[in-house]
């Protein structure tokens, strides 16, 4: 009895593993299917293949429950299928002990009929099924990566890609960089390169074949004959120093190559910017001596050395005296580093500048390759305030306001007696003293003021009282009292008297007055004294800008012969002529202009064979100075001369050379056909202009 | 009768005789005049069902409508049951009332294959594309293409017309979808010759329209130029230098002392230019002159050049100088020691360049056949000397172009339409001089070995003797030439039949609405008019019922 049941416990656990299967199978397709499109998006991770995988799971075990089967169930599932079991399978469950006799006998017949019977399989189908939508998955997202890989491969095919010449089985180029680069070798397997100046270049080239010759032809002009390394012919090599740019081609046999680029990469001269100071520096009395000076120095490879070279100009006139003195920068530039930033202090009294002399240097930088650069020349320059003070050429000036000047110096001269005398007078008398001269230096300014129109301080103190009513005609005279009592400012005349670069220095001049005023009012003279020099070296300068002085020359003129004087006569004189031909023929331009429409047409006929034929030798020429650029739209160029299958865009390639190559025309007058004249508006004219 | 109704008609009647005679001899005799009757009708409705079969009738107004579908139509829109055609020359012979056209509409050619029938247009929505455009299609070295049209813009987002050519891309514009679409793409194009630019419409990555846009560029014929000058100036050696490199022919003479010149020529064959006559000036195409030197020449010589330039077309360009105020120019108030003048404007003049205060500078005045130019710039070397060579060859090529004219010529060439198609009329148009009877020959592009010229023959105009016309229909896509016999080519570009798709279908549209408004005008009377015999065809199906009535009846006569 017990058999019986336990019968139908092993066909309820063959089909709940049959039910998880099937729905393990079904989620399977489905996941498969969607990672196959997420892969398609670019999204192809397994994970969530495993995600989609548990996900789907559950859903088809909620859709499906035929894995939820019971023995109950399966005893139903028999009676209905089995009609031999007489509808008695429940017997089988239930427990021997609470059957009748007659249900005993009938359970002990179906126990022996189930035994008997082929037992019924519902979900076999179902499985075959899910197996094969599985493998119809499998399929379909086979072919959805394949498309992918197929449209990968084509963006790969779209990148330009090194090709390797047929019945060539690797290419090893070995750069060796010279030493001032300070870079290691290098191995490359592209035969188009780009290598330094003075490189040693070593090509290996294995070929598949025993071949009996091979050549390296550079620029179509050079030919390079490789030396087999083996006795089977197969491995060659060659090498070469990188000295010019251009292209090169591989001959082997008889069959060349395409060309590849061979772009030298020359060394520059180092780059030296001066920070400070600026490019003319002037030191006025009172400002420190010691000028700091700060560079940068750039190389593309290392910067070696750096010097400053300064010369020092003393004296004036003829006896202008120059010392040249070489400095060292203050660290050594070992390591020859790309760029380097340099500090350096110029004490201009160690290098020995008086006062009234001029400093000139400049910087000089070496770089690894032994390539010296030097920078713009510097000016210090240190004026001399003594001289400022002599009154040679106020003398001789010729449009010259002396008391002005003179004025400047005096409040100097004042200023300089007044320290002196400091120690030998009382504070109040120091301060009295030193607030006259601020009054003094007011005054000044006010009557430098004047000139630039600036407002003068008048109005509205006892003179103007008196201005205003001085005259008894004059009471009630508005205009009088407006202009007693007004400032006037823009006076027109004013603003017109000087040109606006004097005015500018007139007005820095100005500027120099007030803060020498400020120093002096507030008792420190000591402070005021550089702006006193500054002020009185800008009106100096004022002055000589207002010179003019032309040097004294002797001419010597071929004397005159009298009688042909005034003779009026033109008999012997020849019409010049001359007679120029130039540009008559299409000039090279214009060769390459037709050529671009040659290569927009259909095909070539004659004519346009020997445009296009130039337009190439002229490319191959650019070429040559820069493979970069014009490289590959010359071996366009060439595939389309050759006339065999032609890649596509080869013709825009050559297009898009030729057009850098051009430049845009300019307008021109020509000569252009009107409409077709029958004679009918030569006829209208005549007619009209009769009486 | 066409020749198939008879071959029908004598097989009906040899099939009608050996049904006949098969009946007759039949043993069951029941029932035989009834059979006869039978195979009569049956072999007429097989022969019916051959042969069309209709009846007159008067046709009565507003009783039948049709509809003519074209491209572009929208099935849902259709709403009535009427007869449906797709050709407009199947219409013909219906005797419609009214004829319903669904779609983007017809040619002009194609209204006119239609009968006289009042047309009700339901036009389709336009897609996004180009609906209008133009642009120059033969330049000159140095002249910019500009090509001006609208974008009809129907989706959400903004559209990018892109100008490709040489390799390279052109120009680019962004058509919103809001505004009206108008766009201006502009390129210099650095060819000499001709040249396929294209014309790209992009939304987002989708290409909407991609067309082909035909340039030429024709290099220019050079001019011969007279420079005459009253003393050696920078002025003229720069433009003298400038007029040479660009290949033209110059003659310098610059006076030096009284009847003392010196000639300098460039580019051209010597001349002796020591007096201006009528032969030497026959060489020159423009004359630049100093007033002061017009002056010195004499009236004598002065008057054969106006002649020239009234007679033969030669252009004069004077430069006025001090002498010539008061004679066209004045000077300018200014208490600077320059002498600023501008041309005083008279009536016929065209002030070509005028300064800010727009004052003229440069005028040109119609003399005869030619043109007289008064210019006041004369320091225009500065702007090359400061590297405005654009400039100057800007200045210098306006004012020379306007004082050369036009070159008159034996025969000049036109197309219509404007964008000619495959498979589609056109028409070209020649001007010409000469007196014999022209010949168009159309070529194509590549003129292959054997490849013969087409040959077009034209009709001369009834009012302008010298117009001459003919139609032609071109076969292939592309560059197309025509010349006569003797004449050079002329060229234009054939775009292919899918090319310009909106554009086509909007001036269908535009030309079914113009025959609608035209037609309605036209047929005013039309309702009056006196209803017209028309043949009405009779259904195939109920010849088809016949047939088979009689079919049954003779073969259930058997069973019975």
């Amino acid at each position: 009895m017990g058999e019986g049941k336990h019968i139908l416990k092993s066909l309820q656990r063959r089909w709940m593993t049959q039910g998880l299967v099937f729905c393990g199978l079904l989620s399977l397709a489905v996941s498969l299917l969607l990672m196959a499109v997420l892969a398609r998006w670019g999204y192809g991770s397994l994970w969530y293949g495993a995600v989609f995988f548990i996900v789907v799971y559950g859903i088809t075990l909620w859709l499906f429950p035929s894995w939820r089967v019971t023995v109950v169930d399966i005893a139903r599932i028999l009676d209905k299928r089995l009609p031999d079991l007489e509808e008695s399978c429940g017997l089988l469950l239930r427990p021997v002990e609470a059957l009748g006799a007659l249900e005993r006998l009938q359970a002990e017949r179906v126990r022996e009929r189930l035994h008997a019977q082929r037992l019924p399989q519902p979900l076999q189908k179902k499985l075959i099924m899910g197996v094969c939508l599985v493998g119809a998955m499998v399929w379909v997202s086979m072919a959805v990566r394949k498309d992918k890989a197929k449209e990968a491969h084509i963006a790969v095919r779209a990148m330009p890609e090194a090709k390797v010449v047929a019945g060539v089985k690797a290419v090893n180029i070995r750069v060796m960089p010279p030493a001032y680069t300070g870079r290691g070798v290098r191995s490359q397997q592209d035969l188009n390169l780009q290598v330094e100046e003075g490189a040693l270049v070593n090509w290996e080239i294995q070929t598949n074949m025993p071949v009996e010759a091979m050549q390296l032809i550079f620029n179509d002009s050079i030919r390079v004959r490789l030396k087999a390394a083996d006795t089977g012919h197969t491995l060659w090599r060659t090498s070469g120093v990188a000295g010019l740019s251009g292209f090169y081609q591989l001959k082997m046999n008889d069959g060349l190559s395409e060309l590849y680029k061979m772009e030298v990469v020359r060394d520059e001269a180092p780059k030296i910017s001066i920070r400070t100071p600026k490019a003319y520096l002037i030191v006025d009395f009172g400002e420190s001596r010691k000028i700091p000076l700060a560079v940068r120095v750039q190389d593309d490879y290392g910067v070696s050395d750096a010097t400053i070279v300064a010369t020092v100009a003393s004296g004036s006139g003829e006896a202008v005296r120059f010392k040249e003195q070489v400095l060292p920068f203050g660290r050594a530039l070992w390591g020859g580093r790309a760029a380097v930033d340099l500090m350096q202090t110029l004490d201009l009294d160690a290098l020995g500048l008086h006062p009234g002399d001029e400093l000139y240097f400049y910087c000089r930088a070496k770089d690894n390759h032994g390539q010296e650069a030097r920078s713009d020349m510097y000016i210090i320059s240190l004026p001399d305030t003594a001289k400022l003070m002599s009154l040679e050429g106020l003398t001789t000036g010729v449009d010259v306001k002396p008391e002005f000047f003179r004025s400047e110096r005096q409040i100097i001269i004042e200023t300089e007696r007044l320290l002196r005398e400091k120690d030998t007078m009382t504070v109040q008398a120091f301060n009295n003293k030193c607030n006259d001269l601020g009054i003094d230096q007011k005054l000044l300014r006010l009557r430098y003021g004047k000139f630039l129109g600036e407002e003068a301080e008048e109005g509205g103190n006892g003179e103007s009282f008196s201005r205003a009513g001085g005259a008894p005609g004059d009471f009630g005279n508005a205009a009088k009292v407006l202009d007693a009592f007004t400032d006037k400012h823009d006076n027109a005349e004013d603003a017109t008297y000087f040109e606006p670069a004097i005015k500018q220095q007139l007005k820095a001049t100005l500027t120099e007055m007030w803060n020498a005023e400020l120093r002096l009012r507030t008792f420190k003279p000591l402070e005021a004294l550089p702006y006193e020099y500054k002020a009185l070296r800008l009106l100096k300068d004022l002055q000589q800008k207002s010179r003019a002085y032309v040097a004294k020359t002797g001419v010597r003129v071929t004397p005159l012969d009298p009688k042909k004087r005034l003779t009026g006569k033109l008999d012997e004189i020849l019409t010049p002529r001359q007679h120029v031909v130039s540009g008559q023929e299409p000039s090279a331009e214009d060769k390459l202009r037709m050529a671009l429409s040659v290569l927009d047409g259909g095909s070539f006929s004659g004519p346009a064979m020997g445009i296009l034929q130039e337009a190439s030798r002229q490319l191959g020429k650019k070429a040559m100075d820069k493979p970069g650029e014009y490289l590959k739209g010359f071996q366009a160029m060439r595939r389309v001369l050759a006339g065999g299958e032609e890649e596509g865009g080869d013709r825009q390639l050559a297009q898009r050379a030729i057009r850098k190559l051009v430049s845009l025309p300019e307008a021109s007058p020509s000569r252009r056909p009107g409409p077709p004249d029958a004679g009918l508006s030569q006829l209208y004219f005549s007619n009209v202009n009769k009486p | 009768m066409t020749s198939w109704s008879y071959i029908v008609l004598c097989l009906s009647l040899a099939l009608l005789a050996l049904l006949l005679v098969k009946e007759v001899q039949r043993d069951n005799r029941a029932r035989v005049f009834w059979r006869v009757i039978a195979n009569i009708v049956l072999v007429a409705s097989l022969a019916a069902i051959a042969l069309p079969i209709g009846y007159t009738r008067r046709s009565l107004e507003g009783s039948k409508e049709g509809i003519l579908l074209t491209e572009g139509y929208n099935m849902d829109s259709i709403k009535s049951k009427a007869p449906v055609w797709v050709a407009p020359e199947d219409v013909k012979g219906q005797g419609l009332s009214r004829l319903h056209v669904y779609g983007y509409g017809l040619t002009r050619e194609e209204c006119a294959r239609l009968p006289d029938v009042p047309l009700v247009f339901h036009p389709s929505s336009l897609q996004a594309g180009i609906v209008s455009i133009h642009w120059k299609r033969s330049l000159w070295p140095g002249e910019a293409c500009r090509i001006q049209g609208r974008f009809f813009n129907a989706q959400g987002t903004p559209v990018k017309l892109l100008l490709t050519g040489m390799g390279t891309m052109l120009d680019s514009a962004e058509i919103s979808s809001g505004a009206g679409g108008y766009f201006e793409l502009r390129t210099l194009p650095v060819q000499v010759g001709r040249a396929v630019y294209h014309l790209i419409a992009l939304s987002g990555a989708d290409t909407l329209e991609q067309e082909s846009i035909s340039v030429k560029v024709s290099p220019g014929k050079g001019l011969k130029i007279l420079l005459l000058a009253a003393a050696p100036d920078f002025e003229n050696r720069f433009l003298a230098h400038w007029l040479s490199e660009k290949g033209h022919g110059v003659t310098i003479r610059t006076a030096i002392s009284k009847g003392k010149y010196d000639h300098v020529s460039l580019n051209m064959a010597v001349e002796q230019p020591d007096h201006l006559t009528p032969a030497l000036l026959d060489k020159f195409d423009v004359v630049v002159a100093d007033a002061a030197e017009l002056k010195a020449i004499g009236s004598r010589e002065y008057a054969i050049l106006r002649r020239q330039v009234a007679g033969k077309g030669l252009g004069l360009i004077i430069k006025a100088d001090s002498t010539s105020l008061g004679h066209g120019a004045r000077a300018l108030g200014g208490n600077d020691s320059v002498l600023r003048m501008v041309v005083t404007d008279k009536p016929g003049d065209r002030p070509m360049i005028k300064d800010s205060q727009s004052r003229t500078l440069v005028s040109a005045n119609m003399y005869g056949a030619g043109k007289i130019i008064l210019m006041t710039l004369n320091g225009t070397y500065v702007r090359l000397l400061s590297g405005d060579k654009k400039d100057y060859s800007a200045l210098w090529t306006s004012i020379l172009q306007e004082a050369a004219g036009d070159a008159a010529v034996t025969e000049r060439w036109q197309i219509t339409p404007d964008l000619p198609a495959v498979d589609q009329p056109m028409k070209v148009l020649l001007q010409s001089a000469g007196s014999s009877l022209p010949q168009a020959l159309i070529a194509d592009d590549d003129e292959q070995a054997g490849a013969r010229p087409v040959a077009v023959y034209l009709a001369q105009d009834p009012l302008l003797p010298f117009a001459w016309e003919g139609s032609y229909w071109p076969r292939k896509a592309g560059w197309q030439t025509v010349r006569t016999s003797q004449g050079s080519p002329s060229w234009w570009y054939v775009w292919g039949k899918d090319d310009w798709h909106t554009l086509r279908r909007t001036e269908r549209m535009r030309e079914t609405a113009a025959w609608i408004s035209q037609n309605g005008r036209r047929g005013g009377g039309h309702g009056e008019r006196e209803a017209e015999i028309e043949r009405v065809l009779i259904s195939k199906g109920w010849f088809y019922l016949l047939f088979l009535l009689c079919c049954v009846f003779l073969w259930v006569e058997r069973k019975i």
